[in-house]
């Protein structure tokens, strides 16, 4: 009689107790399993937003740096080596040789757009048909580090100098660049790039 | 449920991985675009040195590239109509591609003084550097040009630009006396005026408050002031002067000039005075070497560069302010191609009035200046002289005002003590000497520069021996077999052209668009079917075979050899030491824009169809026709055709007359071929054999004659020359 009583109390079900603390335990799991998840999803999406960006910072320095290396070098502004450095570069690059004479583009301009935050190329510039190009549009007013004081704040040797900054010092153009965007959740990624280049286009009369 | 939440999942892994993959995918793209640019780089910068080398500069090819990391490159080269090289490399690595485009010109002599054989220094000479395009020397050594204010009276001078201001020092000028020179105590500046050289000014010696100061400051010339103390009066030895003088506050005061003041512009002092300090240039293909007596320190102020297996000896007599590294490479130093002019007679001129070579071409067999003459060549010139000579007291005036003046001497150029040579300009392009001589006798050297100058320009005597006097100032360079240069000389290196390594000068650089053949995307080994483990290596694909080496070396066992022919034939592992190395690449060339195309015949030139002789030879009879097709030799196409149809002219006259037009037009060939015209078989024959090579059909149908066209003889005859 015990026994049968015994085996209907085991078919029972769980107790209450059971149940309760079923619940709480699957809850404390369910919560902690969405934090990770989360924190890895965050973390990822923080990752490729920073590859990306990294990604579009190489790119537009590519592009810069392969404009100074087709310069000529006589159509640069004049040496401006550290502190000083500047974000607004003019420039003819080689089209080829006619004649024993080597053949210039008409005017081309890189530059920083302060109040836009673009990094832009454009051909013909200041004139009636000048055409520009938005290399980026997520360039710092300064570099890395850097806030308008007067003073060289990141250490590079530079002063107060732009999130695009061209350092000439004869025939060679350091090149930095910095890019900053906002992810989901409201942060900011910052990456910076630089670079030094040769121009290669010395004898200008050919 | 449990499929849609599996599903659900499954869907956006694959959307995450793709995103990552496409993201690590543009990743390794620019990566890859970034090394192929480097490797194009790479093709260009191993291009460089060969293109002086006188190499091809070809490597590899689109169809057999060559490997270099794990990429693919080739450079193609082409020789553009103004002699520049362009150099288009192309790098391939993974899905990345880059071409780059290169100009260079080829050959650029930056050798400042140079020997071809071993240089011997065994005196002290000054020797630095200056850039033309940056100022005067004077400027550079920080030294003025003085105004000469012709009102005061005692000094007019016609040279002016000559007379030099040495900052807080002395005034010099060297050159020939064309005015007069009158000493006038009065007036403050002429309070000492110390004047050597030869001379008639009818001053009197006494005047010099300090001779030993003259001397010791002008060094190697007090044998000319010595002169000066006989009876100037009666004085009538050359026209030359060098006149020192100092400001009127210094005169008579201090037996030597002061020193500069510290911290001034000046440039450094050496024993034989101011310097610009740097820039000079000393070279040669074997040593360079410094055998100064004990106690004597020569001062370089620049560079010497012995040839690759050369040396520098004798350091510690010597102070070097530059490099002393050999050179990459033999300096090859191509022989002096003589303009074809006529050349006049052998003429001494001994005349007050100069004589004149005026712009332009001319040749002179010997010329010879005799003491008190003068010699001017006006430019724009290019002169040929076998022999001049400029005795002393003689001057040379070279006026490259209007245009640059270029002299060609086959012979002697002896320019001897006591004689002038003027430049009227500064800049050193504007004069060449180029001597072909190749005599050999270094006591005796076919070039002697031992004339007072100050010469700009360059002295290039590839083949032959040249002295440098003590009084040549020279303002450029001097190339030459063997170089003597005398105690004293004051060698200046025009250095606006570069370092003095001899590096090709880049026109120009571009990125140009990536070959078709190489634009699709894949890995580049396959693309291009190359197999990695047998492409060759860069270093190895360079395109021997179309350069022609000229080679005298020592082998392994000691003896010397020569080689002339293709380089890539050449076994380099039996050389032991290279005594003289010479290329000459065949390189394509840049075809002009209005060339036809290279698989289309150039255009063959419209047929002149001579008034009146059409009529002519319609209405003539039989033997006027033939005296006037002989007479008329060679007939056009049209012409031609108009007389065989007349059928007037026999066997015989049609031989002659189609013999004396060949050769003749395809067209008129072919026609000639079909045997349709009053040619015989061995007419015919001959015809064909003097037109030979035959086009293909003509050829094919003297093939495949049976002795009916032409003789079997006259067959085989043909079949051999085509």
């Amino acid at each position: 009689m015990i026994s049968r009583r015994h085996c209907k109390n085991l078919r029972g079900g769980f107790t209450l107790l059971e149940t309760m603390l079923a619940v709480v335990l699957f809850t404390i799991m369910t919560v902690k399993v969405y934090d990770t998840m989360q924190a890895a999803n965050r973390t990822s999406r923080e990752s490729t937003s920073r590859v990306v960006l990294e990604d579009q910072a190489r790119r537009v320095l590519n592009q810069i740096a392969l404009a100074v290396m087709g310069a000529n070098r006589e159509t640069l502004i004049p040496d401006t080596p550290a502190p000083l450095s500047m974000s607004d570069m003019r420039f003819q690059v080689n089209l080829g040789i006619q004649d024993g004479q080597v053949i210039w583009s008409d005017p081309e301009r890189i530059a920083l757009d302060d109040g836009r935050q673009q990094a832009f190329w454009s051909a013909n510039p200041d004139a009636a048909n000048e055409y520009r190009i938005v290399w980026s549009n997520i360039v710092t007013p300064f570099l890395e580090g850097e806030i308008p004081n007067g003073m060289d704040d990141n250490g590079n040797g530079l002063i107060d100098e732009k999130g695009l900054s061209l350092e000439v010092d004869r025939n060679a153009v350091r090149i930095r660049l910095t890019l900053e965007r906002l992810t989901e959740e409201g942060e900011s990624v910052t990456e910076t790039v630089e670079t030094t280049v040769t121009c290669r286009n010395l004898n200008v009369n050919g | 449920m449990a499929m849609i939440v599996v599903t659900v999942v499954a869907m956006l892994g694959a959307g995450y991985l793709q995103v990552t993959s496409a993201l690590a995918r543009r990743q390794f793209n620019a990566i890859d675009n970034q090394l192929a640019f480097y490797l194009a780089e790479a093709g260009l910068a191993e291009s460089f040195q060969p293109v002086r080398m006188g190499r091809s500069v070809q490597i590899g090819s689109e169809t057999d590239p060559a490997m270099f990391g794990q990429g693919l490159l080739w450079v193609d080269v082409l020789e553009l109509a103004d002699g520049n090289v362009r150099l288009d490399s192309t790098g391939l690595v993974g899905s990345g591609r880059a071409t780059l485009s290169f100009v260079l010109e080829p050959v650029e002599f930056d050798l400042g003084f140079f020997g071809d054989e071993d240089l011997i220094v065994d005196n002290v000479f000054l020797t630095d550097g200056w850039d033309p395009a940056a100022g005067s020397y004077t400027e550079q050594v920080g030294l003025e040009t003085i105004e000469i204010d012709k009102s005061y009276p005692f000094l007019h001078v016609m040279k002016e630009d000559n007379i030099l201001f040495y900052e807080g020092t002395f005034y010099r000028y060297v050159g020939p006396e064309k005015g007069s020179v009158q000493y006038d105590a009065s007036v403050p500046y002429a309070s000492l005026v110390g004047m050597s050289g030869s001379s008639n000014y009818g001053l009197d010696p006494g005047d010099f408050t300090d001779a030993d100061w003259k001397e010791d400051y002008v060094p190697g010339r007090s044998d000319a002031w010595a002169l000066a103390g006989n009876d100037d009066d009666d004085y009538e030895g050359p026209l030359v002067c060098e006149i020192d003088f100092v400001r009127a506050y210094f005169a008579g005061l201090d037996a030597n000039p002061p020193p500069a003041e510290e911290g001034g512009d000046s440039g450094p002092e050496s024993e034989l005075g101011v310097t610009t300090g740097q820039g000079a240039l000393l070279g040669s293909n074997g040593d360079v070497h410094f055998t100064l007596p004990t106690g004597e320190v020569a001062e370089i102020w620049g560079d010497v560069r012995p040839g690759p297996d050369g040396s520098v000896t004798g350091l510690d007599s010597v102070t070097i302010d530059g490099a002393t590294g050999s050179r990459a490479t033999q300096v090859e130093l191509p022989v002096v191609t003589v303009p074809e002019v006529t050349m006049s007679a052998a003429v001494r001129h001994d005349d007050l009035l100069p004589m004149l070579i005026p712009q332009g071409e001319s040749g002179h067999t010997r010329i010879e200046v005799a003491a008190g003459a003068e010699l001017v060549i006006r430019g724009p010139a290019t002169v040929v002289i076998g022999e001049l000579v400029l005795e002393p007291g003689a001057h040379l005036e070279l006026d490259t005002r209007a245009g640059e003046v270029a002299l060609f001497v086959t012979d002697e150029l002896d320019l001897q003590g006591g004689s002038t040579v003027a430049t009227s300009g500064v800049e050193p392009d504007e004069t060449t000497v180029q001597v072909s001589s190749t005599a050999n006798d270094p006591l005796n050297p076919a070039v002697t520069l031992d004339a007072t100058s100050q010469f700009y320009g360059t002295v290039y005597a590839p083949d032959t021996d040249v002295r440098i006097g003590s009084n040549f100032e020279i303002f450029g360079g001097v190339i030459a077999r063997r170089l003597d240069i005398s105690a004293g000389a004051r060698l200046h290196f025009d250095s606006s052209g570069g370092d003095g390594r001899n590096r090709p000068r880049i026109i120009g650089w571009r990125v140009i668009e990536v070959p078709a053949a190489a634009r699709r995307r894949g890995d580049p080994f396959r693309l291009l079917g190359v197999d990695p483990t047998n492409a060759a290596v860069l270093a190895d694909a360079h395109d021997l075979g179309n350069v022609t080496m000229d080679l005298d070396y020592i082998d392994l066992a000691g003896v010397e050899r020569s080689y002339v022919g293709s380089e890539d034939l050449f076994n380099w592992d039996d050389v032991e030491s290279v005594v003289k190395v010479e290329r000459e690449a065949l390189r394509p060339k840049e075809v002009p824009d209005d060339a036809p195309p290279a698989d289309e015949p150039p255009a063959e030139p419209e047929e002149e169809v001579r008034p009146g002789v059409l009529d002519a030879i319609a209405s003539m009879d039989e033997s006027d026709l033939r005296d006037f097709l002989l007479a008329n030799l060679p007939l056009s196409d049209a012409e031609l055709e108009a007389a065989l149809a007349t059928d007037k002219l026999g066997t015989l006259h049609t031989a002659l007359v189609l013999g004396g037009s060949s050769p003749l037009s395809v067209e008129m060939l072919r026609t000639a071929a079909t045997g349709t015209t009053q040619l015989d078989a061995t007419g015919l024959g001959a015809l064909l054999l003097l037109n030979s090579p035959l086009p293909e059909d003509v050829l094919q149908s003297v093939a495949d004659d049976d002795g009916t066209l032409v003789t079997d003889f006259f067959k085989t005859k043909i079949l051999g020359a085509n």
